[in-house]
């Protein structure tokens, strides 16, 4: 490449002050008429030089990238990852957890493909389970989230997490409870064993319809829609009808807020019915809720 | 008004089979009312339920309306009717009704689309020597702009690149404005393109070699006539001469399955541009479809990546040429048939076939089978054999291609350029890792 670094010496500096070469090696083609313009060589030369090295330029090499450790989990099915794409665009981290859990509590893992957003996802927000995340990316997920600097904290937090138990299990009921107990303090419900009575059931969902939780009504109902036992998901469709017909009117801003908790009800419910039917590979029986036109 | 040739008119015909079927139109006996004056010719042709009123206008611009339904452009009649009229077949007369009502209406008014069912065709019909005339004056243009760039090409030479990239894009940017006059887009764009490389250490090289490539350029426009054709065509296009989508189509077209592999949004200088990959599967053919807008406008979405196309593939003309027009379409179906995988060697081996017959070629689509290895300063992909090159272009780093490797090796299709490979998508026809255009981030 001697010739070339001539070339370019002679191109950078001028061919007014600095000759161009005159004899070329074989390699290089034809020898240049002796009688041609300094300049117009020099960029002849740098043409050849340029299609040389375009097609004849040798490979680099570099060394071998690190080894990830195998999957082990069984991959979730096409319809999981369906669902996981409607959660991920944009990201619901609420139903994103439901969607790790039940991965996780199947023994299966979220494809290669989903890893990034994912892991894109956790960085941004504690709220992102992470037992269940690292169990639904498996080992070599785990590997993959510690390759990137950025998700060193990340990377962290699921390597502690791998060992603990999955979020519905650390909230496990300690007592009985009645439906009297929860019409006086509807938070108690989130201590009565799973699953809940029908009457428990019916009891939240009047709960809701009454207006009484007001502004806390949509958030208290989407942590329903996460515990309410999926056989009474049709008990929702008529609690939303009570709602309608309620004998007491509510003031405009109490039925807003009451229609927009069954709505967050009705939605993670029927996202959980979905995984279920997905993660388990059975069709879904039920029929989704119509939503009233309110 | 001269009479037209046979030829000429036969030259007007979309395809072959509406020149046949206008030369055996114009000898039936299915005409009535036909006539001529010195500028326009008219006649009705019989044997439906209705007659069709055929009219033309010779111009110039030549031009003409039939009302019939046909989609072809000009129809058999008005073809027909050219063809009797050459052939001394239509005597002089007056314009009834149907033709003076059409001949006397504004330029602009007989443009306009003819309303649903109406059954209206208008057009205007090529006249070889205003055209003739139009690519002499340009080839004109062009070649003044050249000699001018050539002059500027040796001035750089001369006086030596040293200090080049003080003066930056505008240096390069006038001369480019210079050769957009000159209607000589592809040359603008490649001259706007040089300042990229004073980036990066090195460039005295890089930029010579550029520089060379124009140089190159012009030496081949002065050769024109003397390359074979497909290489003449293919230094028209890079100078950037356009060529008419009739022309194009007029090619013989590649019936195929083809898979859309992969695709890629830029903005080059003014012009959002599209490409669209292609690979057929009984031909094993790459091509690329290509649109622009302005800056924001929107891209043609006809065809994106991840979709199964049965066509007839209309390639421009040229050697090393992979852009085409998509034409016929069926409602076929297949499965979709990934590009075969090849060596870094045999990639590059094509690369240099490429380059052998477009020496300004700047990308060749391929798929590779390769390990993505992360780097601080740049990713690479990693062959078995050892053999790497750099991922490049990307608008960030390719972590889901680490995601789907974790180390193994992954098929991958991009674009393999001298500088390096650009990622488009991931092959796989599994179910859950399958074929994915997610090469990095979402939102990235």
């Amino acid at each position: 490449m001697a010739i070339w670094e001539d070339v370019v010496a002679a191109g950078l500096i001028g061919t007014d002050r600095r000759p161009v070469p005159q004899h070329l090696p074989p390699s290089w083609g034809t020898e240049l008429d002796q009688a041609i313009d300094p300049a117009h060589a020099v960029l002849s030369l740098a043409a050849r030089h340029r299609a040389v090295i375009r097609a004849g330029g040798l490979p680099a090499s570099c060394p071998p990238a690190a080894l990830g450790p195998p999957n082990r989990e069984p991959v979730a099915s096409r319809a999981a990852h369906e669902i996981l794409d409607r959660l991920l665009s944009p990201p619901q981290v609420d139903l994103l957890n439901l969607w790790l859990i039940a991965a996780a509590q199947h023994g299966q893992r979220a494809a290669a493909s989903y890893w990034t957003p994912l892991a894109m996802v956790a960085a941004r927000t504690s709220a992102v389970d992470r037992t269940a995340l690292g169990r639904a990316i498996g080992e070599r997920g785990l590997w993959f989230v510690a390759q990137n600097p950025q998700w060193t904290r990340l990377s962290n937090s699921l390597q502690s997490g791998t060992h603990d138990d999955l979020a519905p299990d650390r909230s496990a009921p300690t007592g009985v409870v009645t439906e009297d107990a929860v019409r006086a303090d509807p938070e108690l419900i989130m201590a009565a064993p799973s699953p809940w009575s029908q009457q428990l059931s019916e009891t939240v969902l009047k709960i809701i319809g009454s207006g009484q939780l007001r502004e806390r009504g949509p958030r208290y109902a989407a942590t329903i829609g996460a515990r309410l036992p999926l056989e009474h998901y049709e008990l929702v469709r008529s609690a939303m009808q009570q709602d309608l017909g309620s004998d007491e009117p509510l003031t405009a801003l109490a039925l807003r807020s009451v229609r927009e908790a069954f709505r967050a009800l009705e939605r993670v419910a029927w996202v959980r019915i979905e995984l279920a039917s997905a993660f388990a590979g059975k069709p879904i029986t039920v029929q989704r809720l119509e939503t009233p036109p309110w | 008004m001269d009479v037209w040739s046979r030829d000429r008119v036969l030259s007007q015909a979309s395809d072959r089979a509406s020149a046949r079927a206008a030369a055996a139109l114009a000898q039936t006996r299915v005409w009535r009312d036909v006539g001529a004056d010195h500028s326009s010719i008219w006649g009705l042709c019989t044997g439906g339920t209705r007659p069709y009123q055929v009219v033309l206008d010779l111009g110039p611009p030549a031009a003409y309306a039939c009302s019939c339904p046909s989609r072809k452009v000009p129809c058999k009649h008005v073809l027909a009717l050219l063809l009797r009229w050459s052939a001394g077949q239509v005597p002089p007369g007056e314009p009834p009704e149907f033709a003076s009502a059409w001949l006397g209406a504004p330029a602009a008014r007989r443009a306009e689309p003819a309303p649903p069912g109406a059954g209206r065709q208008t057009g205007e019909l090529a006249d070889p020597a205003a055209a003739a005339k139009r690519a002499s004056a340009r080839a004109e243009r062009v070649t003044n702009g050249l000699d001018e760039l050539d002059q500027w090409l040796c001035d750089q030479i001369r006086g030596g690149i040293a200090g080049l990239e003080r003066a930056g894009y505008v240096h390069f940017d006038r001369m480019a404005a210079r050769m957009v006059d000159a209607q000589a887009p592809g040359v603008a764009g490649m001259l706007r393109s040089v300042p990229a490389e004073f980036a990066s250490s090195g460039w005295p090289g890089r930029v010579l070699e550029q520089l060379g490539a124009l140089h190159l350029l012009v030496q081949a426009h002065r050769a024109l006539g003397r390359l074979p054709a497909d290489l003449a065509a293919t230094v028209r296009s890079r100078i950037g001469y356009s060529v008419g989508k009739a022309e194009v189509m007029a090619q013989r077209g590649v019936l195929d399955h083809w898979f859309a592999v992969g695709m890629v949004d830029t903005a080059e200088y003014r012009l959002d541009t599209r490409r669209v990959w292609l690979y057929g599967a009984s031909s094993g053919r790459w091509a690329v479809i290509m649109s622009f807008a302005p800056p924001g406008g929107a891209l043609d979405a006809t065809v994106l990546a991840g979709q199964m196309l049965h066509a007839q593939l209309h390639f421009y003309p040229g050697s090393g040429q992979f852009r085409a027009l998509v034409g016929e379409q069926t409602s076929a179906t297949a499965e979709p048939t990934m590009p075969p995988t090849e060596s870094f060697a045999a990639v590059r081996a094509r690369y240099a076939q490429l380059v052998a017959s477009d020496p300004w070629a700047v990308r060749m689509p391929a798929v590779i089978t390769a390990v993505p290895v992360p780097g601080t300063e740049r990713w690479r992909l990693r062959a078995e054999n050892g053999d790497c090159c750099d991922i490049i272009d990307l608008p960030d780093e390719p972590w889901p291609l680490l995601a789907r490797s974790a180390g193994e090796p992954i098929e991958v299709f991009g674009e393999w350029t001298p500088r390096g490979f650009r990622p488009h998508s991931l092959l796989g026809s599994e179910a859950t890792e399958p074929f994915s255009t997610a090469v990095v981030p979402r939102g990235a």
